[in-house]
């Protein structure tokens, strides 16, 4: 299959205009698919088709894969730490000269707001690479000491070939904190964007290209889970898979394992965060993190705070405070300036979260403000909050994946700290007091991933980050992201043992 | 490239640099001459720096130390100020190696390859600034338990005329990536590529003023650092001599902490089950590279005796080939020596050798200045010397290569090659897995070298024993030298 010269100009509602190429990347090519589909990417300001991108389906993902171990067995793995860390740094050079058509195409095909792609994912995708870089050229092992006649060491080693299925709320931040492990640790890697965000991964893909990756490193895949990702996900010569997404689609890519190769499995899934206010907190500031906490990127964060639990003697004041502040919410165009929010991913996602409103009316739960569409066109919801809610409520066991957040009461710390406890995740929390001893204590307690302090929603690429619980299998961030992305290898010589 | 448009731009900044500026000389200052060791030719002039200049460095240090502008970056951007300055030194790679190999005498090709390492260095170090870590302990509700990773403050790093970037970078990069501020001071002879560095940090990179200074001096300035009160650590590259010094300063001063990295008379162990040609070809650059002038060059020579004669024979047709001349001239092997000083003092020690051992005809080959111009000597083999002979126990500095006595087993040479007061490195030349491991776990050095010599990949940790010194470059160690450790416990 040749190069395909599907390269298309999109206007950009900023008024420039961007050169993409919407063909699948293998091979450092870009290549329709074998079968020759396409499918309709959708602006979700607009509902309007932006254009369409080729799809890939199971065949298309075996070429992929066949490239990509060619380029590990007979190139990637010769290359040394020293020049995979100077290529990533030089891909984050080409990323920081097309910062702001990134973050438009970012924002056009996502819905999220411009000047927050351009202020917080481009960057933040950015820095996470920068930072696995500087790891490349410092994957070391151990050498053990055992016996006086033995020399025994343990490598940390790639896995080869590994496949990446992303999903469509952060689509280049999930890029960066995927294939930065995966490329500094030695790997080739096969990418699956969402279905609903395929267009970043594809400009990400022609600076790979434009980087100097040798070809088949990197590969890029258009497709649907049930297709292409189930096809990665099953496929014998994949060693490694890293998900991330809903909880119902991470375990059915760990039985795909199971029923393959036993590749080995990272799920990076959903949450129902609880997000707890002491009486002593600085109210002004938790208030305004809070907020951040369920409504930054329209609530479509796997750790959004969307159970809030206030302590009784301020609840009212919070709850005043916060709904004031909701209500300020600029919600509209993501290329208006003031924007904060803009519009859902997609219908499904907009019909799924109309839904759950709909039960947390029908469950009893008290809807404070908003819980309905915004403006005409597009999948725009406004900020949502309920109170009065029990923990039973669907609303709040299950994860909306909107700006819907649930606020209630508490008077002890062993109260909330059981109630913080009563769903099936566990991948982040929040705890905010001015009492250190108190703030340690209960993120001791807390059976979280990430525990923030007077703090929420802030993205650190060097820490731990995954979840306990049903929120996921295994960590990405800093050294642990290593980790994920190696496997080990003890090696025993003998210096002079006989039997 | 034009050499005299590139000398005359670097008079601009061949004098101190304090607080992100290059200084404005005073009456008390003096300008020095320095010498192309190859023509023996004055080619520019240095701006020493004075005492004082020391104490403005260590003030503007600790000014920008305590500042917002300093205090307001975190690592990832300590990181990404590595980061541009090792892309400063790349981009820069030309001049650097013209002067690095005029002023020291480097051969072009090896001053060309040190320049595109030392950028490698500080893109290597790049990536540990923003990983530096502590440690948590066990979860406890009783106490919260943990170390935490501080900068140490301002670090004085005193570097010698053998590879003057390379060196600087090994210590800067580090450094810079804990948070410290620094102070460097170049030696005396080569004070040029420093102070290039100094300009590539300041036009490049956004890194606050009085965290990088750059004082060029002799030991004036060396003891006015290491002496001094507000300088919180001393790295020091040099002669076990002055090391002692500087070990000694701080502990009449304020008890700095101190690294030394000394000198070396390293051993090479060539086994007979060897491909002898390549051996050769190691060992002769292993002894003559840098004409010599390598704190790890390998001096001492220990061949099986069942391949003594041969490997000789095929090493002195190997020098019988060498070209010797002007170091800009990129088909030479060798250069000159640093300067007037260590071409007296090695060709002092090459007379003396040569009367002492003159009945017994030792010498192999060399032993005498090349031409008329510039401080060469010819690369130079003593064999079959007694352990105890000056030559086969000192450090000499030059090309000099001392071939003791041979060996005829493992446990003998091991013995031998560790009965010096040195403990810098070491080469074993075996394809015997066996024999390499013992020699690598019995010898006492830094760094062994196994079928190979003189590799300092920046991951690996540098730094000997004994009268060689304590303390490493490189690796994640320096990252230790470079950092203090605090422990904190919270009681809950």
């Amino acid at each position: 299959m040749s190069s395909s010269n599907n390269e298309q100009t999109l206007t950009l509602p900023t008024g420039k205009t961007v050169k993409i190429n919407t063909c699948l990347f293998i091979n450092n090519e870009f290549v329709d698919g074998i079968d020759g589909k396409r499918f309709e990417t959708i602006n979700p300001a607009t509902g309007k088709v932006i254009t369409t991108v080729a799809e890939a389906l199971s065949n298309d993902v075996d070429k992929a894969v066949d490239a990509a171990y060619e380029a590990y067995n007979k190139v990637w793995k010769n290359v040394s730490g020293t020049e995979r860390n100077k290529l990533m740094n030089k891909l984050c050079d080409l990323m920081e000269r097309d910062l702001e058509e990134m973050a438009a195409l970012e924002s056009l095909d996502n819905g999220k707001a411009f000047s927050i792609a351009k202020f917080a994912d481009v960057p933040a995708t950015i820095k996470t690479f920068r930072y696995f870089a500087g790891f490349a050229d410092k994957i070391t092992g151990k050498i053990v000491e055992t016996d006086h006649d033995k020399f025994d060491y343990v490598l940390r080693e790639p896995f080869g070939v590994c496949g990446a299925i992303i999903p469509w709320n952060f689509p280049l931040l999930m890029i960066g904190m995927k294939l930065g492990p995966a490329l500094a640790c030695g790997n080739t890697i096969v990418l699956k964007s969402s279905e609903f965000t395929p267009l970043t991964a594809l400009k990400f893909a022609s600076l790979v290209k434009e980087a100097g990756f040798p070809k088949g490193v990197v590969n890029v895949l258009s497709g649907f889970g049930p297709t292409a990702g189930s096809a990665i996900a099953h496929h014998m010569k994949i060693s490694k898979v890293a998900f991330t997404g809903s909880t119902n689609v991470g375990k059915s890519i760990l039985k795909a394992s199971a029923d393959s190769n036993l590749k080995k499995v990272s799920l990076e899934l959903g949450g129902k965060s609880p997000n707890i206010i002491f009486a002593d907190a600085n109210l002004e500031e938790a208030v305004k993190w809070a907020h951040m906490g369920i409504f930054f990127n329209h609530g479509q964060i796997c750790v959004a705070g969307s159970r809030v639990y206030v302590q009784d003697s301020i609840y009212d004041e919070f709850l005043n405070k916060f709904k004031s502040y909701a209500e300020s919410i600029k919600v509209g165009d993501p290329f208006k300036e003031d924007t904060y929010q803009g519009p859902q991913i997609s219908k499904i996602q907009y019909d799924r979260i109309m839904s759950y409103i709909e039960s947390g009316k029908n469950e009893g739960a008290k809807l404070l403000i908003g819980g309905e569409r915004h403006g005409e066109e597009g999948y725009f919801i406004k900020p949502t909050i309920f109170t009065d809610v029990n923990e039973n409520m669907t609303i709040m066991q299950e994860e909306i994946f909107g700006p819907v957040v649930a606020i209630s009461k508490f008077s002890t710390a062993e109260e909330v700290i059981e109630k913080a406890h009563l769903t099936k995740y566990g991948l982040a929390a929040a705890v905010f007091t001015q009492d250190i001893t108190r703030a340690l204590k209960i993120s001791n307690e807390l059976q979280a991933g990430t525990v923030w302090v007077n703090c929420y929603n802030i993205y650190e690429p060097a820490v731990a980050f995954g979840g306990y619980r049903e929120s996921g299998i295994g960590r990405e961030g800093g050294k642990y992201a290593i980790n994920e992305y190696t496997q080990l290898k003890s090696v025993q010589i003998n210096l002079g043992r006989s039997l | 490239m034009n050499h005299s448009n590139v000398l005359q731009n670097l008079s601009r900044i061949a004098r101190p640099f304090i607080n992100n500026k290059f200084i404005i000389p005073t009456s008390s200052h003096i300008s020095k001459s320095l010498i192309n060791p190859s023509t023996e030719e004055s080619f520019i002039q240095v701006i020493e720096g004075i005492s004082s200049d020391v104490d403005l460095a260590v003030k503007a240090a600790t000014d920008a130390l305590h500042s917002t502008s300093w205090l307001s970056l975190n690592g990832a951007d300590r990181r990404n100020i590595l980061l541009k300055i090792a892309d400063g030194i790349d981009k820069n790679l030309e001049e650097l190696a013209l002067i690095e190999s005029l002023n020291v005498g480097k051969p072009l090709k090896d001053a060309k390859l040190e320049v595109s390492e030392s950028a490698e260095c500080f893109r290597f170090f790049a990536g540990y600034a923003d990983k530096l870590t502590g440690h948590t302990f066990c979860v406890d509700n009783k106490y919260r338990l943990y170390t935490i990773r501080e900068p140490i403050g301002i670090c004085g790093l005193i570097t010698s005329f053998n590879y003057p970037l390379l060196l600087a970078s090994w210590k800067v990069a580090p450094s810079l990536a804990c948070g410290n501020a620094i102070i460097l001071k170049p030696a005396p002879q080569t004070p040029l590529t420093s102070l290039m560095l100094a300009n590539i940090i300041s036009t490049e990179t956004e890194l606050p003023s009085g965290i990088f200074n750059v004082i060029p001096g002799d030991e004036i300035i060396g003891k006015s650092i290491t002496e001094h009160k507000g300088i919180d650590k001393c790295s020091f590259t040099g002669s076990e001599q002055v090391g002692r010094k500087v070990l000694s300063a701080s502990s009449l001063s304020n008890l700095k902490s101190v690294t030394l990295e000394l000198g070396g008379k390293n051993a090479m162990i060539v086994f007979s089950d060897v491909n002898i040609d390549k051996a050769v070809e190691d060992v002769y650059w292993a002894t003559f590279s840098n004409s010599g002038q390598n704190c790890c060059a390998g001096s001492r020579l220990f061949l099986e005796e069942n391949i003594h004669d041969e490997f000789l024979n095929k090493l002195k047709k190997r020098i019988e080939n060498t070209k010797i001349g002007n170091s800009l001239d990129e088909t030479i092997d060798l250069g000159p020596l640093i300067d007037h000083t260590q071409f007296q003092k090695v060709q002092k020690i090459l007379n003396n050798t040569i009367n002492e051992l003159k009945d017994n005809n030792k010498l192999l080959i060399g032993g005498k200045r090349f031409g008329d111009v510039g401080f060469f000597i010819e690369p130079t083999v003593f064999y079959d010397l007694d352990d105890s002979e000056y030559i086969s126990k000192e450090e000499i500095f030059g090309p000099v290569l001392s071939v003791l006595k041979p060996f005829n087993t493992i446990e003998e040479v091991i013995k031998r090659a560790n009965n010096t007061k040195f403990g810098l490195a070491a080469g074993v030349w075996t394809n015997n897995y066996l024999k390499a491991e013992k020699v690598v776990r019995e010898i006492k050095v830094g760094t062994t070298w196994v079928n190979c010599y003189n590799l300092t990949p920046s991951y690996l940790p540098f730094g000997g024993r004994k009268f060689s010194g304590f303390g490493k470059d490189l690796g994640e160690e320096s990252i230790n030298e470079f950092s203090f450790i605090k422990s904190v416990t919270y009681s809950l």
